[in-house]
C-alpha cells in the first residue's frame, strides 16, 4: 500500500470517529436535557404549542453547529440558543399584532389577502431584525429614505442635521443591516 | 459563509448613497461600474447591498412605518439594553422592575405565564391559590418579610392562605399602577391599558397607587375599584357571580353592549375581532365558554341575527345583517 493511500485510510477513520462522537453528543444532549428545556420554555412561554415548537427549533439549531465537543455547560448552551429563538418569536408575534391592528380598519376592498398578510409579516419582521440595535436617528433616516422616498435634504430637515450626516446615517444603516443578515 | 470584506462593504454602501442621492452623474455611474468590475469582492459587497435594499421594495410606507415603530420610542435605548441584560435577569429573576415598561420582554421576567386562551391554577409556596387568566404574566417574590406577586400583564385571581410563617408576612399584589395588600381574602386584579382594577370577593384589600403619596383605600367584599399610578376612582359594586366566572372557563354578561362583549372574548383568542359601529351597542346577556371563543362568536351572531365576515382567521368582522 502506498503512503498516500495509507494517509487516505487514516483520514476516513478520523472522519468516522468524529461523526460518531458528534451523533452521540447530540443524542446525549437531547436525552439528558430535553425535558428540562421543555420545562424551562414552558415557564417562560406558558405550556403552549410555541414552547414545543421552540424546543424542536433549538435542537435543530444544535444539529447545524459544526463543533459540539466544546460545550461545557449544556444547559447554558441550550438556553442561549432557545433564548435567541424566543426573542425572534416574540418579535414576530409583536409585529404580527401591530400589522393586523394597522390593517383592521381598512375597507374590505382594500384588505390584503392572507398570502399578502403572511408575506408582509415576514418582511417586516426581517426588517425589524436587521435594524435592531441602530440608534433612532439612523434608523429613522434609513426607514424614511427606503419607505417614504424622502430626499437626503428632506431627512436632514426632519432630523435637524446636515445632509452629509444623513448620507453617513444611510451608509451606516446599510452596513449594519448587511452585518445583521450575514 | 464568506468572510465579509469590510473595506469593500463600506465602499459599496457609500456608492449606494451616492447613486441614490438624486445627484449622481454619468461619470459617477461609470466609476461605480469600474469599481464593481475591478474585484470580485466588490461585486460580492454590492450584492449584499442589493440584498438588503430589495427587502424594502413594494412596501406600503405608512403601514410599514407604523408597524416598525410600534414600540420604538426614540428616548428608549432601554429596549436594546433589556436585550443585553436578559441573561442577567435569568440569573437573578427577582432583579426586578427596571424592564417593566418594555412590554415585549415581560415574558422573560415572568415565573408563570399563560398563552392566549389559557387559564391555569397554581399553588404558591405559602399555600395560596393563584389563577392566571388568558395572556397573563406574573413573577413571584417571597422572602422573610413579604409575599409579593408582581402582575406584569393580564389578570389574576388570588385566594390567600393562612400565613404559617412564625412572622406574619403581608401578601401583596403589585402592578405598574400600585399595590393591593390582602387582608386575608379572595380577590382578583387586572391590568388595563392605563389603569389596574381590583375586585374583592371576600374580606377586604387595601389599595395604594404607586405615586399616590401614601393615599390608600380599603376595598370590601362586593366592591370594585380602579386605580391609576396616581389616584383611585370611586368604589363601585359589582356582580360577584359573574366576575370570577373566568376561573371556571366562562364569561357571564348581563345586558352588555356587543362591542364590549367582543373585546372581552377577544382576550382569549389570537387575532383581531372588529364590530361595525352600527351594531356596536346591541345588548347581549348570557354565558359564553372562553375555551371555544369561535363558537361563542357564532352563537352571538346567530342570536342577534348579524353577519360574520372573516378574511382570515386573524381578522373577524361583525356586520349588520
Amino acid at each position: 500500500m502506498s503512503t498516500a493511500a495509507l494517509y487516505q485510510e487514516v483520514d476516513v477513520c478520523n472522519v468516522n470517529t468524529i461523526t460518531q462522537t458528534r451523533d452521540s453528543l447530540i443524542t446525549e444532549l437531547y436525552q439528558s436535557h430535553n425535558s428540562w428545556l421543555m420545562g424551562w420554555l414552558c415557564k417562560k412561554l406558558g405550556c403552549s404549542f410555541d414552547a414545543a415548537d421552540l424546543m424542536q427549533d433549538t435542537f435543530s439549531r444544535v444539529l447545524q453547529k459544526d463543533d459540539l465537543s466544546n460545550i461545557k455547560e449544556p444547559r447554558a448552551y441550550l438556553t442561549t440558543i432557545a433564548h435567541g429563538l424566543m426573542v425572534n418569536h416574540v418579535r414576530r408575534r409583536d409585529i404580527e399584532a401591530a400589522y393586523l391592528d394597522e390593517i383592521a380598519n381598512l375597507p374590505q376592498a382594500e384588505a390584503p389577502s392572507p398570502e399578502t398578510i403572511n408575506i408582509m409579516i415576514e418582511t417586516l419582521t426581517k426588517i425589524d431584525e436587521m435594524l435592531d440595535g441602530l440608534p433612532s436617528k439612523i434608523r429613522n433616516a434609513f426607514l424614511w429614505f427606503q419607505l417614504e422616498g424622502l430626499t437626503h435634504a428632506q431627512i436632514a430637515e426632519r432630523l435637524s442635521v446636515s445632509v452629509s450626516s444623513v448620507r453617513q446615517y444611510i451608509a451606516k444603516a446599510l452596513l449594519h443591516c448587511i452585518t445583521m443578515t450575514s | 459563509m464568506a468572510q465579509l470584506n469590510t473595506k469593500a462593504l463600506r465602499d459599496a454602501t457609500n456608492w449606494y448613497v451616492q447613486l441614490t442621492s438624486g445627484e449622481a452623474t454619468d461619470s459617477d455611474r461609470a466609476q461605480w461600474k469600474a469599481w464593481i468590475n475591478a474585484d470580485p469582492e466588490h461585486k460580492f459587497a454590492w450584492q449584499q447591498v442589493e440584498e438588503v435594499t430589495k427587502t424594502f421594495i413594494g412596501l406600503n410606507s405608512k403601514t410599514s412605518i407604523a408597524v416598525l415603530n410600534r414600540s420604538y420610542t426614540p428616548a428608549s435605548s432601554t429596549r436594546r439594553q433589556v436585550l443585553k441584560n436578559l441573561s442577567l435577569l435569568f440569573a437573578f429573576s427577582s432583579a426586578g422592575w427596571i424592564t417593566y415598561k418594555e412590554k415585549p420582554w415581560y415574558h422573560f421576567m415572568a415565573d408563570y405565564t399563560t398563552a392566549k386562551g389559557e387559564i391555569q391554577t397554581f399553588r404558591l409556596d405559602d399555600g395560596s391559590k393563584l389563577v392566571l387568566n388568558t395572556d397573563t404574566k406574573v413573577s413571584i417574590h417571597f422572602d422573610e418579610q413579604i409575599r409579593r406577586v408582581r402582575l406584569l400583564q393580564g389578570e389574576i385571581y388570588v385566594e390567600t392562605a393562612q400565613e404559617t410563617n412564625p412572622v406574619y408576612r403581608p401578601f401583596i399584589v403589585q402592578t405598574m399602577h400600585g399595590t393591593v395588600t390582602a387582608l386575608g381574602t379572595r380577590f382578583s386584579t387586572r391590568i388595563y391599558k392605563n389603569r389596574s382594577c381590583v375586585n374583592v370577593f371576600e374580606d377586604a384589600v387595601e389599595v395604594r397607587p404607586i405615586d399616590g403619596l401614601g393615599d390608600k383605600v380599603v376595598v370590601n367584599a362586593g366592591e370594585e375599584v380602579k386605580f391609576t399610578s396616581m389616584l383611585f376612582q370611586q368604589k363601585m359594586l359589582f356582580d360577584m357571580s359573574a366576575a370570577d366566572a373566568w376561573t371556571k372557563g366562562f364569561i357571564i354578561v348581563d345586558n352588555m353592549p356587543l362591542a364590549k362583549v367582543i373585546d372581552e372574548l377577544s382576550r382569549y383568542r389570537h387575532g383581531v375581532v372588529r364590530c361595525d359601529p352600527a351594531i356596536a351597542d346591541l345588548e347581549i346577556s348570557g354565558a359564553f365558554p372562553i375555551t371555544d371563543v369561535d363558537a361563542a362568536l357564532l352563537s352571538i351572531a346567530k342570536t342577534l341575527s348579524i353577519r360574520i365576515e372573516s378574511f382570515t382567521p386573524f381578522l373577524v368582522m361583525f356586520k349588520p345583517a
